[in-house]
């Protein structure tokens, strides 16, 4: 055993079996045809509750956003579900909850979902909300200022919460001026500089039919379902679907040596710490080898290399995981640990050495079938619910992956060799051009820091507040 | 497939509104051999079988006196398997130092049997692809794995080896306590609602057990020794003080067959101690705290006495809880963020507690606005609920919307599994929960009316405000401490 495989324990290694994987039953498998007005409609029936989840996804993401307009895709999003078909927001809100149906909108960089569920019973008339929504939103101006104030407030609630005020910085550390880089709810500047009139083109151009996928799983009839669809969103514009962001699909620019960002805020008593760089598109060949060298490096498995080393053996955090991004574009690899104060500079350390060796040594061919195993093992508990394998198949579609990818996925984590993930590593980890965002109090941080020989001048201090 | 950006899977108790669980981790494993020998065990008898909308849940009891409740799906491509200990915080002796023995005891549990090397139990899990977890709550610890069906013999090896067969060593105390020390500087040091929870509930009760919070104190979590968690386990870890519930793709017999074989030697304890708890309606009284932290406008918590999970007019004040902070169209959620945009967000928890606990109203304030100004809002509004019948619709609605989250709660193995444990820990008998989803729309306005005068009529309430500033200590009995 070599590399970061010899990092993982001999007797846990000689209780493993050789790839492939047990016998794991295949999710089951759903549905796929062109929806109305040029869509995607998926479905997947299943009736052992008496639910429908509900997707309606648009290839649009803050990706999305015209430069300077960061945020907008959002805003415009949650515009057009704050009132719609002659009812009021308030009026809306109502219709939707005596349904017993939620409806939010949920933002990434490549998608935008409208996103809910509803008792079955009433799916015809929750579809008829969400069709008032997409083809009759009502945009009204005061409820455009409205909308945006309470964006504005739930970016300031986000910041109470370390881990995802670390990662709102990180991504602008990881893809600097790159569409990826803003926060997908935007920045109050941004904000406040978008208009009505904007959002509402924003919206009409980004929801029509060819742009959306239409997903659902439940208890639902999928024949009796299209007919409805296509009866219900008979209006919805069938205009073509507006080109990607050019920027969007050109590569970040790289990263060279370690990007420190210190996000300053007071009295941390714990450091949340964030590491990464941009990588692959999720379409490329290398993509599901690399998520066996991830899953073995930082992957819940406990057994994973950063889990092993920093909390098992050290107990230097509660938690140490790196995860690959599922992207149209280029994903970024995303670190994240969080330790106490005085065991900030010992942690990150460790998780930058042990993330050179990944890069420079590989992985043992034990270690890559263990974890073989262990991804595929696990991918029936992923996927144990509907609305599970429904969210997988959405996100698979927006990223560019094949269509049978999440029925497939264990068969194609077993089919990847050793060769294949050491090469994988090879191409797209680069352990030495990072970017490195820590959530602390600056002052102590930095000192500490500089203390352990980082230039001073090598580290970026920013206000939490400030972004 | 690993995406930062996928939506988790919704967390049952979560939606029970079980705040101040901690586990052990986002997901994990460990090994160990089988517990049992000698002569064959009797078989399972069956005590209980329910209908599930169109599954069927049954439950057997082991002549040990484990109880086993298991839910087969055949479409389900998993199995969950939760152990459960009638064991929580409410268990530990503060005065003795103890508090957050309970949750550094789930922890250990994964570090190696009599039989197996340290970290066995996560590597075989790993192994096969199984995810394992654990949570400790007020009136439970439980172990989770969710694993390929084809591995329901590792699991009931495993568990029933850790179950009696665990041999703790000092290093992985120290090691755990470390890691137990960084969970709680994440969880409430530096987490505004993890302090303002942990202030709400010291102030609100003044003698049972739920005063303290689970994952302890941090200087208790430092003081922590290997003799006291030895005597822990000793003392709570035994097959009559735990319930298996199993759900997911599974074959009853074979289930119930290779459960009794792993489980069935154990010998049961006869020396589990009586829970002392006595059940206490808190707050008695207004009670509350102001603290500063690093938040960008007041953050207000106000804890109302609230039923037990299992009290009969529980699912009144659940229709009362969404009536006032539920969906979008709730009286709050509209007062409060849609109309008046004094907040950003409003939401009520009800904790899933064997005995009465607290009902949290949560409000983010916005800039320029204070949170006695919410609190006002929320008091006149639940004071409108005791004081006029809600109308039909409205009703309606809630009834609706309770109905829709209790199915959502129940659409997968792990969530199934859930629900069943905390009704089985909480209630007593898992078909409190069966019951519990025609209960909603049997709910009257009256009812509704009744539990707002009963529990948020009285004045009692323990409010607990942050508001933007430097970092203060609470003069209240639960006061922060540094690592």
């Amino acid at each position: 055993m070599s590399g970061v495989g010899a990092l993982v324990s001999a007797a846990l290694m000689a209780a493993v079996p050789p790839a492939p994987p047990s016998a794991v039953p295949a999710p089951p498998g759903a549905i796929r045809r062109p929806g109305p007005a040029g869509s995607l409609l998926i479905v997947e029936d299943d009736h052992s509750v008496p639910l429908v989840h509900v997707i309606v996804a648009s290839r649009s993401g803050s990706a999305a956003d015209p430069r300077h307009r960061e945020g907008l895709t959002n805003l415009a999003a949650e515009w057009a579900r704050h009132g719609a078909g002659g009812r009021t927001r308030a009026a809306l809100d109502e219709a939707f909850d005596a349904l017993g149906g939620t409806l939010e909108v949920h933002t990434e960089q490549d998608v935008t979902r409208l996103e809910g569920e509803v008792l079955a019973r009433n799916l015809d008339a929750y579809l008829a909300l969400v069709a008032d929504i997409l083809i009759r939103p009502a945009f009204a101006p005061a409820e455009f200022a409205r909308t945006r104030l309470e964006v504005e407030a739930q970016i300031d609630e986000g910041r109470n919460d370390d881990r995802q005020l670390c990662e709102r910085f990180f991504m602008r550390n990881v893809y600097g001026e790159h569409p990826y880089g803003h926060p997908v709810d935007g920045l109050k500047a941004s904000l406040d500089a978008a208009t009505a009139s904007e959002a509402a083109a924003h919206f009409r151009h980004h929801f029509g039919g060819k742009n959306l996928i239409f997903a659902f799983s439940g208890d639902v009839e999928p024949e009796a379902l299209a007919r409805t669809l296509e009866h219900t969103f008979r209006g919805l514009s069938a205009a073509p679907a507006p080109p990607p962001n050019a920027l969007e699909l050109r590569p970040p620019v790289s990263l060279t040596g370690w990007r420190i960002q210190l996000v300053d805020k007071p009295e941390r008593q714990q450091t949340q710490l964030m590491f990464g760089h941009p990588t692959l598109r999720a379409a490329d060949p290398d993509y599901v080898a690399l998520q066996v060298a991830v899953a073995a490096f930082g992957g819940r498995a406990m057994s994973a290399t950063l889990m092993d080393e920093v909390r098992r053996k050290r107990g230097l955090a509660y938690g140490a995981y790196l995860v690959l991004q599922e992207r149209r574009g280029s994903g970024a690899t995303l670190g994240w640990v969080f330790s106490g104060t005085e065991k900030t500079v010992p942690t990150l350390k460790l998780v930058l050495k042990l993330y050179v060796a990944l890069m420079e040594k590989g992985l043992a061919p034990a270690d890559v079938a263990f974890f073989q195993r262990f991804l595929a093992g696990s991918h029936g508990a992923d996927m144990d619910v509907p609305e599970q394998r429904l969210a997988a198949r959405v996100s698979a579609e927006i990223a560019g992956l094949p269509g049978d990818f999440v029925d497939t996925f264990a068969a194609r984590v077993a089919a990847v060799t050793p060769a294949e993930v050491n090469d994988a590593i090879k191409r797209h980890i680069h352990a030495r051009d990072l970017a490195i965002t820590m959530v602390a109090t600056a002052p102590e941080m930095k000192k500490l820091l500089v203390e352990a020989k980082i230039q001073e001048s090598a580290i970026d201090v920013v206000p939490y507040d400030s972004y | 497939m690993t995406n930062a950006g996928q939506t988790a899977a919704i967390s049952v108790l979560a939606l029970l509104g079980c705040a101040a669980a901690s586990a052990r981790r986002g997901s994990t494993t460990s090994a160990g051999g089988g517990s049992a020998g000698g002569a064959p065990p009797a078989a399972p008898v069956e005590v209980a079988r329910a209908p599930l909308g169109a599954l069927t849940v049954s439950k057997w009891r082991l002549a040990n006196g484990l109880e086993v409740v298991l839910l087969p799906d055949p479409r389900a491509t998993s199995v969950s398997y939760m152990t459960w200990f009638r064991v929580g915080s409410r268990n530990e002796d503060a005065k003795a130092g103890e508090t957050g023995l309970a949750h550094l005891f789930e922890h250990l549990m994964f570090t190696q049997t009599k039989s197996s090397e340290a970290n066995a139990f996560d590597s075989k899990m790993d192994a096969v692809g199984g995810s394992n977890n654990a949570m400790t709550y007020y009136d439970f610890t439980a172990y989770v794995d969710d694993i390929p069906p084809t591995e329901m013999r590792l699991a009931t090896t495993l568990e029933a080896d850790r179950m009696v067969n665990l041999d703790l060593r000092k290093k992985q105390v120290e090691t755990e306590r470390d890691v137990v020390a960084e969970e709680r500087l994440a969880s409430v040091e530096d987490s505004v609602d993890g302090i303002l929870d942990e202030l709400m509930y010291g102030q609100a009760f003044k003698t049972h057990p739920y005063r303290w919070p689970v994952i302890g104190s941090m200087k208790d979590i430092k003081a922590m020794t290997q003799e006291r968690a030895v005597a822990f386990y000793r003392k709570y870890y035994a097959p009559n003080n735990a319930v298996l519930v199993i759900a997911g793709r599974l074959d009853e017999a074979a289930t119930l067959a290779v459960v009794a074989e792993a489980y069935g030697a154990i010998p049961p304890s006869k020396s589990l101690p009586l829970d002392g708890a006595k059940p206490e309606r808190a707050p008695g009284s207004e009670v509350r705290t102001v603290i500063s932290r690093p938040v960008p406008a007041d953050r207000l918590v106000i804890g109302f006495p609230a039923p037990a999970l299992g009290a009969p007019d529980r699912a009144a004040y659940e229709v009362l809880n969404e009536l006032l902070a539920g969906g979008p169209s709730s009286r709050l959620n509209r007062a409060l963020v849609v109309e008046r945009q004094w907040a950003s967000s409003v939401h009520g928890d009800i904790a899933p507690t064997r005995d009465p606990g607290l009902y949290a109203i949560w409000v983010q304030m916005t800039k320029g606005h204070s949170a006695e100004e919410a609190e006002r809002l929320v008091v006149e509004t639940a004071a409108d609920l005791a004081a006029h019948p809600v109308a039909a619709a409205e009703l309606g609605k809630a009834a609706a919307r309770m109905e829709a989250q209790f199915w959502q709660q129940l659409g997968s193995s792990h969530g199934r599994a859930e629900t069943l444990g905390a009704f089985e820990i909480a209630a007593g008998d898992f078909r409190a929960l069966l019951a519990r989803g025609g209960e909603y729309a049997r709910v009257s306005a009256s009812d509704v009316q009744k539990a707002a005068a009963d529990y948020l009529g009285t004045g009692a309430r323990s409010v607990v405000i942050a508001r933007p500033g430097a970092e203060t200590k609470p003069a209240g009995p639960v006061a922060r401490q540094k690592p």
